[in-house]
């Protein structure tokens, strides 16, 4: 009994459980009645022995191979075997059909969810080039994860979307990936792009070679995680040795990752291909915000998460009790995180919760957008804020300095004095700030628009064609 | 001349272990024969070392009728319709080069070939498993009760010896999969899905046995495993099976 109930605490996925109780325990519950059918299997069939002719016939044809029988001469080394009989899967399957139907995609993206962030803009993005020379209904994306996808409402009008994760969740994690693999394979679109999505990664790990022999198999990834000791972790980590090879190319949103993931796994550069994402919305150079009169206002928005580090944030603001910071956002760090604790103390900073837009949150009063963070991409909120005509202090971390130049960045994430310092400089410098402003407008025109995006697109072999 | 059976074996490089496995089948020859069936023996030598070629063309049970092909295809599936493409019996079975068969084997197959209608694919009843591996199982019966089609996405419920009408294999070729360069393989789990998929049903021969060689290394299936190959698309998989 102790040793079942291990094997039951051995199943159970904590952290998932935590992400998404209600599949994780739909996950479990399904362990349970594999079991127990298991169990009834056995029951009903009891432990059969050989039949009396096949003990017969296997004794005479020990004449001819003598290996047939032990090594005391008889049958006792045969031991029933029962050919498994696992229908859910295949029935699973049939449903995914019905919801997929019959139409002969050629592009598919695999996406964990469709959620505000910065890979789902780019997921869009790529949806929108697809959408302008592809069909819509030979375009499919499939979700991974059984949770919502608020930003469903955003992929191109006609374009599928099939929530795999919802349907398959109930099984373990090998069978979703066998069944995403046979569903491929079935397909056998042209074009396989996978963002963010652990399913298809694991996907193309066990099956890249199939998969390939059909499909031009495509990634984005943007940067590496840290985990609690700052070992870089993540999808790039995980299965980039185990599936280059497989890769038509690989996008980036920067040029720092691609070289640092082949300096330090080892994976060719030329799988890479650096790919800034567009700023896609309409803007104009405004001119220069005029600031409070009184005390001076700073901007912060994103997620109150490890990687922004709120502590830095908290410690710059403590340093700079003269001015006032809204920050915005929700936190998603554990409610003990002492930063949060911090902020919440601190009398010139102002919580505001979550936000949808930048453009909602930022200011007149404002004269700084401070951008804290121990690791990026290219944060796309950046290019909201420049389009805002904000200033922005950011550290010089991961594909930052793609969109601001380097001279002007801290050049250690952690370091507070310096933030501090270009805060200071920026808030007593009018001329500073319209020199910031300027450069940042100026990015915004280099190179990211719409039609740099999609001729970008367009030079990547067997992206965006159509049979 | 008009043969009833035309079992198709292939040899590869079994070595001495192809020694007993044609014993047992020249056996089960002589029981069928005994029964007043006519049985052609088809041994396909696809590549084979000098060991098992020898062993095969010197074997002392052979009746001198056999016939034997040298083919260079490295491929048990292309090997196997090469052995098709040779044979005359009006139903074939596959054998494996080293593996051995009940005794009554070919004659069981073909009395309940005679009484079976319809489009059938027949399968032994029984596989014992010996070597590195000992078991026993009876295999599944499309018309019994733990048949599941759904379940053939993730298991191959029979063994790649198979027993069918000649046509059958004309109509539906095994299908060379290459594993090592396309990552695609399991190519008798996709011939039965492909057959299911066609319409035919896999039935069991009562009373007959397929002595499965496990062994500890050059295993195809292994092999495969390792690979992590995956069966080829399937009609049985496709959107137009959808229920």
């Amino acid at each position: 009994m102790i040793r079942r109930l291990f094997r039951l605490a051995g199943q159970v996925s904590y952290r998932q459980l935590l992400r998404s109780p209600r599949s994780e325990l739909g996950r479990i519950i399904g362990w349970i009645a594999r079991r127990m059918g298991r169990v009834a299997d056995v029951a009903a069939h009891g432990n059969p022995q050989m039949p009396v002719w096949l003990r017969e016939e296997t004794i005479a044809l020990a004449h001819i191979e003598p290996s047939l029988l032990s090594e005391y001469g008889d049958l006792r080394q045969y031991r029933h075997y029962g050919v498994p009989v696992i229908p859910r899967p295949g029935e699973l399957y049939q449903e995914l059909l019905q919801k997929v139907g019959s139409n002969r995609y050629s592009h598919v993206m695999i996406l964990p969810w469709l959620v505000p962030g910065g890979a789902d803009r780019g997921a869009i993005y790529h949806l929108n080039a697809w959408a302008e020379v592809v069909p819509a209904e030979k375009i499919l994306v499939l979700t991974t994860e059984p949770n919502d996808s608020p930003w469903a409402e955003k992929i191109p009008a006609g374009v599928k979307m099939v929530e795999f994760g919802r349907l398959a969740g109930e099984m373990n994690f090998d069978t979703q990936v066998q069944l995403m693999v046979r569903l491929l394979v079935q397909m056998q679109p042209e074009v396989i792009h996978n963002i963010n999505s652990r399913v298809a990664w694991q996907c193309i790990k066990v099956a890249g070679l199939a998969l390939r022999q059909r499909s031009a198999l495509f990634a984005s990834l943007f940067c590496d995680d840290y985990d609690l000791n700052l070992v870089p972790v993540g999808y790039a980590r995980s299965y980039l040795r185990d599936c280059f090879t497989h890769m038509q190319t690989i996008f980036c949103d920067n040029s720092v990752y691609p070289r640092r993931w082949s300096r330090e796994l080892g994976v060719s550069e030329s799988v890479f291909s650096v790919l800034p994402f567009p700023y896609d919305r309409e803007w104009e150079e405004r001119p220069l915000l005029p600031g409070s009169a009184s005390r001076p206002r700073v901007l912060w928005a994103g997620r109150l998460d490890r990687q922004k580090r709120p502590d830095i944030l908290a410690a710059i603001a403590s340093e700079l009790p003269e001015f006032d910071f809204d920050v915005h956002g929700v936190a998603v760090v554990s409610g003990g995180d002492p930063a949060l604790q911090t902020l919440g103390r601190l009398a010139n900073v102002h919580m505001h919760g979550s936000f949808k837009r930048l453009e909602d949150v930022v200011q007149a009063a404002h004269f700084a957008y401070l951008h804290t963070s121990a690791w990026e991409g290219v944060p796309t909120i950046l290019f909201d804020v420049a389009a805002a005509g904000l200033p922005i202090v950011a550290p010089n971390v991961g594909g930052i300095p793609d969109f601001i130049e380097e001279e002007w960045l801290v050049a250690d994430y952690a370091d507070v004095k310096s933030h501090v310092a270009k805060l200071k400089a920026l808030s007593e410098s009018p001329e500073l700030r319209q020199e910031r402003t300027s450069a940042q407008y100026a990015q915004l025109c280099n190179g990211r628009s719409w039609t740099a995006f999609t001729e970008r697109l367009s030079g990547v072999a067997r992206y965006m064609s159509v049979q | 001349m008009n043969y009833d059976l035309s079992a198709v074996v292939t040899f590869h490089r079994e070595g001495i272990l192809a020694h007993a496995a044609l014993r047992s089948y020249l056996l089960s020859r002589v029981c069928a024969e005994a029964a007043g069936y006519k049985v052609q023996m088809v041994l396909v030598l696809d590549n084979a070392d000098i060991a098992t070629s020898s062993i095969v063309r010197d074997h002392p049970d052979l009746f001198g009728d056999e016939v034997i092909i040298d083919v260079s295809v490295g491929d048990s599936a292309l090997a196997r319709n090469q052995g098709v493409l040779n044979s005359a019996g009006t139903f074939v079975c596959t054998l494996d080069g080293d593996d051995l068969i009940s005794r009554e084997y070919f004659w069981r197959h073909l009395e309940c070939a005679r009484e079976s209608s319809g489009k059938v694919i027949l399968h032994p009843e029984l596989v014992v498993s010996f070597g590195m591996y000992n078991a026993f199982n009876w295999q599944i019966d499309q018309r019994g009760q733990y048949y599941s089609r759904e379940s053939l996405l993730l298991v191959n419920p029979w063994i790649s010896a198979v027993f069918a009408r000649r046509e059958v294999f004309v109509e539906i070729p095994y299908t060379a999969c290459y594993p090592g360069s396309t990552g695609f393989g399991y190519e008798d789990w996709y011939w039965n899905c492909e057959t299911t998929a066609a319409g035919y049903e896999h039935l069991l021969a009562p009373a007959t046995a397929y002595y499965y060689r496990r062994k500890f290394s050059g295993s195809v299936n292994e092999a495969s495993k390792a690979l992590q190959v995956v069966m080829p698309p399937s009609r049985l998989f496709d959107f137009q099976e959808a229920k």
